[in-house]
């Protein structure tokens, strides 16, 4: 369905993507991790040409997306948006928000697009929000009737580019849950994302990019669980401690704390050290030199590190 | 702005009380020492009166009506003014001033380019009028009429249809020489100058400028003759010529008359004395026309510059934003020169310099002035409140398919214009207010319109309370006006939100 070859794309000098090739069937619901600054929203925005590639070819159903002549409006109505900062229109409500789009662009009488507005508002459980104003919703509301926005124009593919990332913590359910819905439907969907759970629980496909490229492609299992390139290793698994050490900290004041701390503790990292299993023998070493990693980028403090490295000894 | 300044002075007039100690009866220069005598910008004896009595405290007025007013409340104790003024004024106010003495003389003349070829031959007419006593019967019958409030009529003459056109500037603020009665100019200037012009073969077309405007419109080439009760002892205008004199005038000290006992109190005469201003500034004359008329066209100037700096903010909001360096430079300076330049300042260079030469109407010289300085503004609003507008909002409407043009008028624009909209309110207003300066390019408009009536009237009151109070109706309702559009424009607003209900 969609097909990317050689894409390059650059920034003032710095060649943000180098040479990203890959082929997404349809129905797939890919993740799109690793670090800041690998590209991963360039590569999104270059697949509906809201950034222009410098070189390489993106086929979506066959049609030539970076040709000159390209008709982008009509690639950009097959494929529909979902933004970090959910760009909902503020001389809009939420009705319209929906609406627009379907009226302006498609031309659907407005009773009928109103009625689908309705109905996909219903689907994301924000129908008695239909006459707010975006500046009077939740962020996690906003989403979701971006969500719907993006919907409306009934698109054969979905890009979720860092959906959750500007969302309160507490927000971040009702918006994965929402996408989680959306991909049980069968949807093409493409999502940058830095929530690994999420990914691991939701998508058919993960795709590691980094250093400009695809790093490494796979399943959700292959990439959290069996990763195989030093790069995924070292992002799955900083990702996974992170994770580990706020579940302790979870832990230690008390919310999860069920008197069998240690206990918890062990079997967690036990389970988070995953990626580096690959490693074998050499794995502990290679945890203690993430874990410096960890430390001297400031993710962890000097205490925690120890209290890991403690944990792990006893392991 | 001008009619601000022109309250301000009156209130100013108004509420200071008679000075005390006012023992001494001015009979000449001696008594004036330490006195405080109005000065008009346009008389020149100044220096002549301050030899006589170095000690003479002069305060500058623009108006003869703000002085006479200001004489009458004892804020100042003289006047100084040409006699034939004087004589008028004591005639139609009986009793309450009178001359003190002479300290000058002077003529009454005319204004001509310089080195133009019109002087020879219109000094040659002149001078026959003079011979024959037309010129002198002609100012004893003004002088008579304006002692007594009516406006004689002015001849007619027969012109040619192919005659050469003579244009003749005229400050029309200064019966019996030249002032506006019945919406029509008239006066001794006038009759005179349309018989010596209509000799020489010519069709004579008078348009209304301010006293300092007729002078440049005579040295920008814009018109040939300027006239407007002109006295000119000695070169005091050296940038024009002056034509052969058709009177002689003195100048003199007008002062209270002490032993005026006051038109009786009380509030019945209270009452009388208004109902009388009321009559003088709006009936006599049908006056509410002109001042009608004159509230027309700032109506008029400010809509058509309010469209037309508006429209031009756009091109002006694309050029300062434009990518090609050498336009957004060119832009930056554009703004910075309109912002930066009084739009008086503008409107003069406009008329005389820019459009000199060209016959255009002051109107659209006005419209084109303000709306440049309106533009200038308003396309920096535009920049702002479109700058307020996240972009993610535009890349949300080109994901969904969206032309970029189409996305910036449905969803960029409106929200741009919503958040300006409360600055450009007050531009708006601001432009309404400051169209009271087009007077200088001989337009008509509210305020002119009520310093011709103040000129013939001498009494400030209601021309000013009238002006104030239309501007500040008139700018209300423009106010009102643009907050209902707001309220249309806001998502928030019950119409809008009943429509996306539906």
């Amino acid at each position: 369905m969609i097909s990317v070859r050689h894409l390059k794309k650059g920034f003032g000098g710095v060649q943000v993507l180098k040479d990203v090739n890959v082929e997404i069937g349809k129905g797939e619901v890919v993740s799109i991790i690793g670090p800041s600054g690998t590209g991963k929203s360039t590569f999104l925005r270059c697949l509906n040409r809201l950034e222009k590639p410098d070189s390489g070819t993106i086929l979506v159903d066959g049609i030539d997306v970076t040709a000159p002549k390209a008709d982008l409006a009509a690639v950009r109505r097959r494929m529909g948006m979902v933004f970090q900062n959910f760009n909902l229109f503020g001389n809009l409500n939420v009705l319209d928000n929906v609406k627009a789009a379907q009226c302006d662009i498609l031309g659907t009488p407005k009773e009928v697009a109103a009625r689908k507005a309705l109905e996909l508002l219903a689907r994301v459980g924000l129908a008695n929000k239909a006459d707010a104003l975006p500046d009077e919703l939740s962020g996690g509301q906003k989403q979701r009737v971006a969500i719907a926005r993006a919907l409306a124009m009934d698109p054969e593919i979905l890009l979720f580019d860092e959906p959750t990332s500007a969302l309160d913590p507490t927000m971040v359910g009702e918006v994965l849950s929402v996408i989680k819905d959306l991909a049980k439907t069968g949807m093409t969907m493409l999502i940058v994302t830095h929530e690994m759970g999420f990914a691991r629980e939701v998508s058919t496909r993960v795709l590691y990019m980094d250093e400009g490229i695809v790093y490494e492609d796979g399943t959700p299992d292959e990439i959290f669980s069996h990763p195989q390139k030093p790069k995924t290793i070292e992002f799955v698994g900083k990702v996974c401690l992170k994770h580990a050490l706020d579940m302790m900290r979870l832990l230690r004041e008390g919310i999860l704390s069920d008197g069998r701390v240690d206990e918890i503790e062990a079997q967690m990292l036990l389970r988070l050290s995953e990626p580096f299993e690959h490693f074998g023998d050499g794995k502990l070493n290679r945890i203690a030199a993430t874990l410096r990693d960890m430390l001297s980028d400031g993710v962890i403090t000097e205490a925690e590190s120890q209290q890991i490295a403690h944990i792990l000894g006893g392991l | 702005m001008k009619t601000i300044c022109a309250l301000l002075i009156l209130l100013a007039t108004v509420g200071c009380s008679r000075r005390a100690g006012e023992t001494v009866r001015i009979e000449g220069p001696e008594q004036l020492k330490g006195r405080h005598v109005a000065h008009m910008s346009s008389d020149f004896h100044k220096g002549t009166l301050q030899k006589l009595q170095p000690d003479v405290v002069f305060d500058p007025y623009s108006e003869y009506a703000f002085a006479f007013e200001s004489l009458r409340n004892g804020k100042i104790d003289a006047i100084s003014i040409g006699k034939t003024y004087a004589e008028i004024w004591t005639a139609k106010f009986p009793g309450e001033f009178r001359v003190a003495f002479d300290y000058a003389g002077d003529v009454c003349c005319f204004l001509l380019r310089k080195n133009s070829s019109l002087k020879a031959r219109l000094d040659a007419e002149i001078r026959k009028m003079n011979a024959d006593g037309t010129t002198e019967a002609i100012v004893r019958k003004w002088v008579e009429a304006a002692k007594k409030g009516t406006v004689p009529q002015l001849p007619q003459v027969e012109v040619p249809a192919n005659a050469p056109e003579i244009r003749l500037a005229c400050a029309a603020e200064s019966e019996p020489w030249c002032f506006v009665a019945d919406g029509q100019v008239a006066g001794v200037d006038i009759e005179i100058l349309t018989l010596a012009v209509n000799r020489l073969g010519a069709r004579l077309s008078p348009k209304i400028y301010s006293w300092g405007g007729m002078v440049d419109c005579v040295n920008g080439g814009r018109c040939e003759i300027a006239c407007g009760g002109v006295y000119t002892a000695g070169n005091v205008f050296p940038t024009v010529d002056t034509s052969e004199k058709y009177a002689d005038e003195r100048m003199c000290i007008l002062v209270r008359n002490e032993d005026y006992g006051g038109g009786g109190s009380g509030v019945a005469a209270f009452a009388k004395s208004l109902k009388a201003s009321f009559v003088r500034t709006f009936v006599v004359e049908s006056r509410w026309k002109m001042l009608a008329n004159g509230f027309g066209i700032t109506l008029l100037i400010t809509f058509l510059s309010a469209l037309f700096g508006t429209a031009l903010a756009f091109p002006v909001w694309l050029a300062r934003t434009s990518r090609v360096r050498l336009v957004s430079s060119c832009a930056r300076v554009y703004i910075s020169i309109l912002q930066g330049t009084p739009v008086l300042v503008l409107l003069m260079i406009l008329f005389y310099v820019v459009f000199g030469k060209a016959d255009i109407n002051g109107l659209w010289v006005a419209v084109i002035g303000f709306g440049l300085n309106l533009s200038a503004y308003a396309g920096e609003m535009l920049r702002s409140g479109i700058d307020s507008v996240p972009r993610g909002q535009t890349e949300a409407a080109l994901a969904l398919g969206y032309t970029p043009q189409r996305a910036f008028l449905r969803f960029v624009l409106p929200q741009a214009v919503r958040t300006v909209l409360p600055v450009y309110r007050g531009e708006l207003i601001g432009l309404l207010k400051m169209t009271s300066i087009v007077g200088y390019i001989a337009i008509c408009d509210l305020t002119k319109a009520s310093d011709l009536v103040r000129s013939r009237t001498y009494e400030s009151f209601f021309p000013i309370i009238t002006t104030a109070f239309i501007y500040f109706v008139a700018s209300w309702a423009l106010a009102f006006a643009l907050e209902r559009l707001g309220r249309r424009l806001d998502p928030a607003s019950g119409s809008k939100r009943k429509e996306g209900a539906a």
